[in-house]
């Protein structure tokens, strides 16, 4: 398909805000047009060939087995979709209700061309749009050493995009999901992958089983690393190692509502220099109702990896919120116990079948290896496979483009 | 940026001819002229002796400045200077400080739609602030002809008065003057 597109240009989102200035060093805070002018984007997926007609197993209905089960079925190939939770979604969730918008409380921003999203529907009879945010904060603080200190002079060189009256989480379910929806057995954790013969055998805990001609893997990282499910053969040895190269680190978000504003649009923990090396980690208390026609005051609390760690592991959710409000009430003189209303936590890390976050960690050596097929049977899909941006929700769904490409080549 | 180059090069060669013209006429300065050097722009302005000589004088300069950050932002600036300028290492050379009072004019992409079916962008919603923008500047100059020089001048300043809160902002310039 050769279509026009209307691209939009922006600066730099809060990944590449932190992985390129971790990279370059602050010079890169100078060159965000440049850089973020450099990001590739594909327009639309090329027609793939056809050299299969089997049945696909997709274990996952996060972004990346959606996205595999929908283009599957664009291709009319069989495929069945076996999901562990009561709920399809995996990290894209959202929570109506709240507030007068929906929320995401899995990912949230758009990391890339707003186009990409055309680009993983790639389909042109589709007659719909949705309304993006030009998410360009203007207040930024840091807070360092227990001091609040303005640095609106950075919030420049951010920016990034996202859903304005939508979440990630909608996209999939109004664009993908009523194609396959009927296709998907949830409360099925799969514990054993048996392709040791022609067929791929999936083994569920109720003992199910499940068998198809190949099988497109989507499970999170740690259900992986913690060796939740036996393979048969078992994972070859570079696998193994290759996955202990990379990990998925805790992760949290929190939204509060609270009847008077008093943050910044962007609170980030740490000096600059915290900030630019993100590497460990990041925490950012946000305006969550940024760009959204709404007048109610909702703040987020997003943390990833080390940062996390001390809000994933308080025990119940009234100490938890109690620990953030003491947090808020330190940096805003008491402002937040004062005008609390409500509030919702999503912990990741204690979500059974996910356990944590996204991937962190130098991928680059462990990637090419972890996208490869087992016996070419076996496919693997998921942010921890995404063909570029890693650890995003595009790239997830890209990286199930590229499995299905794959089986259909044949 | 190589459309900015032609034009203010393009320029450069309309004002020559107007820098033919007899002496006292002002000079005319036209410029890249950008936010942190990277979000582009153009800006041309005039300068008016207040007093001193030839060589070290009080000036006066107005100038309109235009500047985008493309998919976020466009920027119209007036700017209104008082400098101190004195030759520097011989009489081609030059240095200035001035100081600025600036009226800034920003509109701001809030939103935009995506056609899922063909990926076209429409629907855009700007949001426009204005701001009062004083600065500090220092320029350095340095004569290629007796009516010809070049300069480079970065500035710093500080959006004020505008929905949010200030923001320091860092401004750079590069061109001719006739």
């Amino acid at each position: 398909m050769n279509r026009n597109k209307g691209k939009n240009t922006r600066t730099m989102d809060r990944k590449e805000f932190i992985k390129t200035c971790s990279a370059l060093g602050l010079g890169a805070y100078l060159f965000p047009s440049l850089l973020t002018g450099c990001s590739p984007e594909e327009d639309s997926y090329p027609e793939f060939d056809v050299n299969f007609s089997g049945k696909v197993l997709i274990v996952g209905a996060g972004a990346a087995g959606i996205t595999a089960g929908y283009v599957l079925n664009q291709y009319g190939i069989d495929f069945e979709i076996i999901e562990a939770a009561p709920v399809y979604g995996g990290r894209v969730k959202e929570i109506s209700g709240f507030a007068d918008f929906p929320i995401d409380l899995g990912g949230e921003w758009i990391h890339t061309d707003a186009t990409i999203l055309s680009t993983l529907i790639n389909d042109s009879s589709v007659d719909a749009k949705i309304d993006i945010i030009n998410y360009s904060p203007e207040t930024l603080y840091l807070w360092n050493n227990n001091k609040l200190k303005k640095r609106n002079f950075f919030s420049n060189f951010y920016g990034e995009l996202k859903f304005k009256s939508t979440t990630w989480f909608s996209f999939f379910d109004n664009y993908m999901m009523p194609a396959i929806g009927n296709r998907i057995t949830l409360n099925s954790p799969v514990t054993a992958i048996d392709y040791s013969t022609d067929k791929v055998r999936v083994t569920n805990t109720n003992n199910d089983i499940f068998e198809g001609d190949r099988l497109i893997l989507t499970v999170p990282l740690t259900i992986l690393k913690q060796n939740r499910i036996d393979f048969t053969p078992a994972l070859p040895a570079s696998k193994i190692a290759a996955l202990d190269e990379i990990y998925m680190p805790d992760g949290i978000k929190v939204f509060m509502e609270f009847s008077e504003r008093f943050y910044p649009d962007i609170t980030y923990e740490g000096g600059l220099a915290d900030v630019i090396n993100g590497d460990e980690g990041e925490k950012i208390y946000y305006d969550a109702a940024f760009g959204k026609d709404t007048n109610r005051n909702i703040l987020g609390l997003f943390s990833v990896g080390s940062p996390s760690t001390r809000y994933t592991s308080i025990a119940t959710d009234e100490e938890l919120v109690q620990y953030i409000l003491n947090e808020l009430d330190e940096m805003f003189d008491g402002k937040a116990s004062r005008h609390y209303i409500k509030h919702v936590t999503q912990n990741w890390s204690k979500e059974p079948y996910i356990g944590g976050s996204y991937t962190h960690g130098d991928n680059s050596s462990a990637a090419p290896i972890l996208k490869e097929s087992l016996d070419g049977k076996v496919y693997f899909a998921g942010e921890t496979y995404a063909p570029e941006d890693y650890a995003t929700v595009h790239g997830a769904a890209q990286s199930a483009y590229v499995a299905v490409e794959q089986i259909l080549k044949g | 940026m190589k459309q900015l180059l032609i034009i203010l090069f393009l320029s450069a060669g309309f004002y020559q001819a107007g820098a033919q013209e007899p002496p006292g006429r002002p000079p005319v300065s036209v410029g890249y002229f950008s936010h942190y050097g990277f979000q582009p722009g153009l800006k041309i302005g005039t300068m008016f002796p207040l007093a001193g000589d030839t060589l070290r004088q009080w000036v006066f300069s107005p100038q309109l400045g235009f500047f985008t950050n493309p998919g976020d932002d466009t920027n119209a600036l007036f700017n209104l200077e008082v400098g101190y300028k004195k030759p520097k290492r011989g009489k081609h050379a030059y240095s200035q400080w001035s100081a600025g009072l600036g009226y800034l004019h920003q509109s701001k992409l809030q939103s935009f739609s995506i056609h899922l079916g063909n990926g076209n962008t429409g629907d855009r919603q700007r949001v426009g602030d204005n701001f009062l923008l004083p600065t500090i500047s220092y320029e350095y100059g340095w004569a290629t002809h007796r009516k010809i020089s070049w300069y480079l001048k970065p500035a710093l300043g500080i959006r004020l008065l505008g929905r949010n809160e200030h923001s320091t902002m860092l401004l750079l310039e590069f061109g001719i003057r006739l």
